[in-house]
């Protein structure tokens, strides 16, 4: 089996049209690239660091101060870590709008959309390890968004029977706080189990592209090349896409050393579970759920983001449609909706930021109102229904499912990217609003 | 366009992309490797080679012995977990020779190092600072970005690491060498009566945070906001000494009125208090047996500055109860000193004034040790002022005339017009006036009764006494001498069983007072010999309930003279005995009459319920616990000079004269406030006989030659 995966996994011959470097921006192989360079500097760095709540944050230090070049070697290692999420969500976003998902596809989709977990999963893992305010804080909070089923147990009166949310807590972190546990935990997956598990899906995730017939690429692509309406021009890989591979592998560690050669990675003071910090902000990734978790726990942590993950996973059984598979935005009025979809979406999560920003909670409004009515009315819910109303629209205006599928599709991507900026960016002390850190109330 | 153009086109374009990106690879890395290899200690280094090599001949023998190469040195130190890195600049420290460098190279001040050998110690212990950085900027950490808890102490601000090992609260002559700042900081400490809210070392109130925790804390675990300045543990401490309630609101906190070199040294101290990670055997042997709690008994002095000042005042003046919310009692006034006696003062101090500040310092609270109980209720009842001596007024013969001036202004509030004393004990009885020598009387007055509404008058000087004790006598021919008869002595499980048939029903089941005055009263025995109470147990007291025991009675109720003895063991024994709880002792007034009274008189100030508004709560379990009747009797006979507590006994233009039985009412109407008795347990014990001794020290003074037996 190993001669054939390995021998078999890079196709000899290729689409000449799948090269053209708009079409894939090379996004899928610029995240392996940022894997295997994780790989190589994550072993790197395991040479020295110790996951010992009392060792970690010196071991971390001296990997900074005195091991040769080891402040580089970390700086890449984590912008590369932030990358690879950033480039795994832009790879969705690439293989979603241009359809790539039709035509059998639909398993490798599940596949990319497992691996677009595990990334989340090994950033945030790999988040802890330095030990410091900034680690304990964040993965507390990951670890409390982790519990906020609790939200609904509680309602329901469900948590003296049975905690859900607790108990994923528990196995999440090995305790009630974050500990040495957690430390051994987390160290565990970012450094043995979570790799494993990525390498192997990415083995998968390759093999199914030749599998499924190599990149998906419309029809009239084709055409437009080959104007007899012959089948579509075949290359052999070597050189043209081994060039291609080699340029975007090259680029992608061009651009990470530039940014590790100038921008040190931050390490806070050593982690102190007595002194919060305030604002505690979880990895920016995670920052759109960690806003919408200030609204309502259950919702914003568990009901949102399973819904989102439960969307993407549908999308290939739900939008079969075929005929505008692999071209971008499906023609023109996919663009179009995605455009109308995008404005939509700023304008509806920037209403009810503001709504929620400038008249405060619901709850301050409506004391005596029960709880039930904050975890399904509040801003990140009406966001949610409202962009699924919006879907609803376009479905019954436009003659595809397609369409509807951009829609919703944008509609969050875009709601996704403004509560991370305004988490990012706009959230302060307390998790109040303001305009810039320059205004934040001293504490 | 052919497909084999676009082919090419393609490929060129690749790689183009390549080859610019490995050029923009290969300059970066050339880059970081330079950044690698010119790091700034490297300069240091240089600089220090050259700086060797220009000051002496020898320098280049001197250098051979250093390493010529650069590297990075560092200390590792296991028992502390710590790797310092600071001699990769700092490498002057141990070479005498750079004496007068520049600061970064130069040698280490006085014989410190040679106390405490680097490569034992580091240096990080002592400077703070991050150790194992090797830039100055994150070693020194003194800037926000550098993200180090703990930046590097500045100036003498380094001399409270002194403390973390050496220091010793409790036991001064234990102190260190040198930390001028961090002994005068420690000198405040001790004179400012922290310890009355806060804990340090197990001592201390619970008002307040802990002290021994303060100095581990990082700067994230306070809030500035509400500090100018720097956002360091340091600054925040000193602007929270100069005004508590501005940056922690609604702090308790007093704000000390201190000069700005005090309060730094006061913060230097506290940031000493903190106890660093590291094993035992580091520390002074006086600073270990404190931190496992193991201290010496301290004396009421250095106690009472230590944790009562704060609040009472260093010279006892108290806090005004118009001026601050919560008042203090100013408890060195000398009236007050005059009735209080140190079994009030103690139970006070070991319960405490619930709803009150004044705290409970059991010792399972405050840390307190038994004996420092009485030490400190030594200490408060020994600020009383006594203007007499007892040899200054036997020898002088004084004039009635103005003692009787002295007993119209001061005695007759309670003893009464010609001391008939129809409430109180009749003092010119002339059965008791012939009993009674002089010294007895002296004593009486100098010493007061402790727990009855007597109070020791040491406001009297020798003349004053001598005038009264004439006044007391002018009827009678001449004083009696003091007789020192022999008795055998008595047997005092006997003497009990006598005192309870023959003598409770009056003077109390435990001698406490009843109708009969307290005779079971350790300033009474000290006072009267057993001579003079023979006298008046056979004798009895003509116009008093008082029969002669051997005169007046026949048969089986006569008292033989070594019955008597028994009963004079019995009471000297049983008040040597700690009581199980302080009774109040005997009242003659009625609390609903009181109540009314009360209401007209007190309550303006003590408040309605007796809760206090500008002054004490009367209405207070713990209070009516400590306090005797007879406090209270003598708290409102007299008042409290230079108070707002007027004279109820004498009055005056602002206030009522009350007659002994309307202040009888309202003492009994306070007392009906009283819900609970609380068992004194401990605090019993604490309670010092000190009037014993006293009176021992006062016979002592008056007769050196022959010192009076039993």
């Amino acid at each position: 089996m190993s001669r054939n995966f390995f021998l078999h996994i890079h196709a000899p011959r290729v689409q000449l049209a799948g090269l053209r470097p708009t079409f894939t921006f090379g996004l899928g192989v610029c995240a392996a690239f940022l894997f295997l360079i994780l790989l190589i500097t994550g072993a790197l760095l395991m040479l020295y660091y110790t996951p010992s709540v009392e060792r970690a944050y010196a071991s971390v230090k001296d990997i900074i101060f005195v091991i040769p070049g080891g402040r580089y070697i970390r700086n890449m290692h984590r912008w590369a870590g932030h990358g690879l999420v950033l480039v795994a969500f832009l790879h969705l976003a690439r293989v979603f709008y241009t359809a790539s998902y039709t035509k059998g596809r639909a398993f490798n989709w599940v596949i990319g959309a497992s691996l677009l977990v595990i990334v989340l999963l090994l950033s945030f893992s790999g988040y802890l390890l330095p030990w410091d305010q900034l680690a304990y804080w964040a993965v507390t909070i990951g670890a409390n968004i982790a519990a906020s089923v609790r939200e609904l147990t509680d309602l329901l009166g469900l948590t003296q029977i049975f905690d859900v949310g607790g108990f994923t807590k528990r196995i999440l972190i090995g305790d009630e706080t974050v500990g040495q546990d957690a430390l051994t935990r987390f160290y565990m997956l970012h450094v043995v189990f979570l790799p494993v598990v990525m390498i192997v899906l990415i083995g998968v995730h390759f093999w199914r592209i030749r599998k499924d017939g190599g990149l998906n690429l419309p029809v009239r692509t084709n055409k437009l090349v080959n104007n007899t309406g012959a089948a579509p021009k075949i290359i052999d890989a070597w050189p043209t896409a081994l060039w291609g591979e080699l340029a975007t592998l090259t680029l992608t560690l061009a651009l990470l050393m530039l940014v590790s050669y100038f921008f040190d990675a931050p390490i806070k003071e050593l982690a102190n579970p007595f002194a919060p910090e305030n604002p505690a902000k979880s990895p920016w990734y995670f920052l759109g759920i960690q806003e919408l978790v200030s609204y309502s726990a259950f919702a914003g942590g568990v009901l949102i983001p399973l819904g989102f993950i439960a969307f993407i996973i549908s999308i290939p059984f739900y939008d079969t449609d075929t005929k505008w598979s692999g071209l971008w935005f499906s023609g023109p009025m996919g663009r179009k909706v995605g455009i109308v979809s995008s404005i939509y979406a700023a304008s509806a999560t920037l209403f009810f930021l503001f709504i929620s920003t400038k008249f405060g909670r619901l709850r301050s409004l409506l004391p005596q109102a029960p709880q039930f009515l904050f975890m399904l009315v509040n801003p990140g819910t009406l966001m949610a229904g409202s962009f699924i109303l919006w879907a609803n629209l376009v479905r019954r205006r436009t003659p595809s499912k397609r369409f509807a599928a951009i829609a919703l599709f944008t509609c969050i991507m875009v709601g996704f990217i403004i509560l991370t900026i305004v988490g990012l960016a706009f959230r302060g002390p307390n998790w109040q609003f303001y305009w810039s850190p320059a205004t934040w109330p001293t504490l | 366009m052919t497909e084999q153009n676009k082919k090419y086109r393609l490929q060129r374009f690749f790689q183009i992309i390549t080859l610019g990106s490995s050029f923009i690879i290969l300059i970066l890395f050339a880059l970081m490797v330079v950044a690698e290899q010119r790091p700034e200690w490297k300069f240091y280094q240089h600089q220090y080679r050259q700086r060797v090599l220009a000051n002496s001949a020898s320098a280049r023998k001197e250098l051979g012995q250093q390493d010529k190469t650069p590297r990075i040195r560092q200390i590792q130190i296991d028992d502390f977990s710590r790797i310092d890195r600071c001699t990769t600049c700092h490498l002057g420290v141990e070479n005498p020779n750079m004496s007068r460098a520049p600061l970064a190279f130069r040698t280490h001040s006085g014989d410190l190092l040679r106390q405490h050998p680097p490569d034992r110690f580091g240096c990080t212990i002592c400077h703070s600072g991050q150790g194992r950085a090797i830039d100055k900027k994150n070693a020194h950490a003194l800037t926000a970005d550098a993200h180090w808890d703990r930046p590097l102490l500045k100036g003498a601000a380094v001399q409270s690491s002194c403390g973390q090992c050496h220091l010793a609260i409790f036991s001064p002559d234990s102190s260190f060498r040198g930390a001028p700042l961090f002994q005068k900081g420690r000198r405040i400490f001790a004179r400012e009566g922290c310890l009355g809210c806060h804990k340090a070392r197990g001592l201390g109130g619970s008002a307040g945070p802990d002290l021994s925790e303060q100095g581990r804390k990082t700067r994230h675990e306070y809030s500035f906001r509400n500090v100018d300045g720097e956002r360091s543990v340091s600054n925040w401490l000193r602007e929270h000494f100069k005004d508590p309630d501005m940056v922690s609101p609604g702090s308790q906190m007093l704000a000390f009125d201190l000069p700005e070199d005090d309060i730094d040294a006061l913060v230097t101290f506290t940031m000493g208090l903190s106890k660093p990670a590291m094993p035992l055997d580091y520390f002074s042997v006086a600073t270990l047996n404190e931190l496992k709690g193991k201290r010496a008994v301290l004396d009421g002095n250095t106690l009472y500055a230590m944790t009562c000042s704060a609040c009472h005042g260093k010279n006892g003046e108290g806090k005004s109860y118009t001026e601050y919310t919560w008042g203090a009692p100013a408890i060195f006034n000398q009236d007050f000193l005059s009735f209080a006696s140190t079994d009030f003062i103690a139970s006070t101090l070991w319960f405490g004034r619930a709803e009150r500040q004044m705290a409970a310092w059991t010792p399972h609270f405050s840390g307190m040790k038994n004996r420092e109980f009485s030490n400190l209720a030594d200490f408060v009842k020994s600020r009383r002022n006594i203007r007499s001596t007892m040899s200054a007024v036997l020898a002088q013969t004084g004039d009635a005339g103005r003692g009787s001036d002295i007993y119209t202004s001061h005695c007759l509030m309670c003893h009464g017009d010609n001391g008939s004393g129809t409430e109180t004990i009749s003092i010119l009885n002339p059965d008791f006036l012939a009993a009674a020598a002089d010294s007895f009387l002296y004593k009486t007055i100098v010493s007061g009764r402790r727990n009855t509404a007597m109070p020791g008058w040491g406001r009297f000087s020798s003349g004053d006494m001598a005038d009264l004790i004439a006044f007391l006598r002018r009827g009678q021919k001449q004083a009696p001498i003091h007789r020192r008869r022999e008795f055998n002595p008595g047997d005092a499980v006997n003497g009990e069983q006598l005192y309870h048939y023959r003598c409770s029903r009056c003077h109390g089941l435990h001698g406490e007072g009843r109708s009969g005055p307290a005779i079971a009263n350790a300033d009474f025995l000290a006072a009267a010999s057993d001579d003079l109470i023979h006298t008046i147990v056979a004798h009895g007291r003509r116009h008093t309930a008082m029969f002669g025991w051997t005169d007046d009675v026949a048969s089986a109720e006569k008292l033989a003279q070594s019955q008597i003895s028994d009963i004079i063991a019995y009471l000297r024994e049983l008040a040597a005995k700690p009581s199980a709880v302080l009774y109040p002792g005997p009242n003659l007034g009625h609390a609903d009459a009181g109540k009314d009274l009360f209401a007209r008189h007190c309550s303006e100030c003590h408040g309605q319920k007796g809760k206090g508004i500008k002054a004490p709560a009367l209405n207070n379990q713990e209070f009516l616990n400590s306090a005797t009747n007879g406090y209270l009797l003598a708290a409102m006979s007299l008042g409290r000079e230079n108070t707002a507590m007027p004279s109820w006994g004498r009055g005056s233009k602002k206030n009522a004269k009350l007659s002994i039985q309307e202040r009888y009412d309202i003492a009994a109407f306070i007392r009906r406030r009283q819900r609970v008795v609380i068992k004194r347990g401990k605090a019993a014990s604490m309670t010092p006989p000190n009037s014993a001794a006293e009176n021992k020290k006062m016979e002592q003074e008056a007769n050196p030659a022959a010192p009076l037996g039993k």
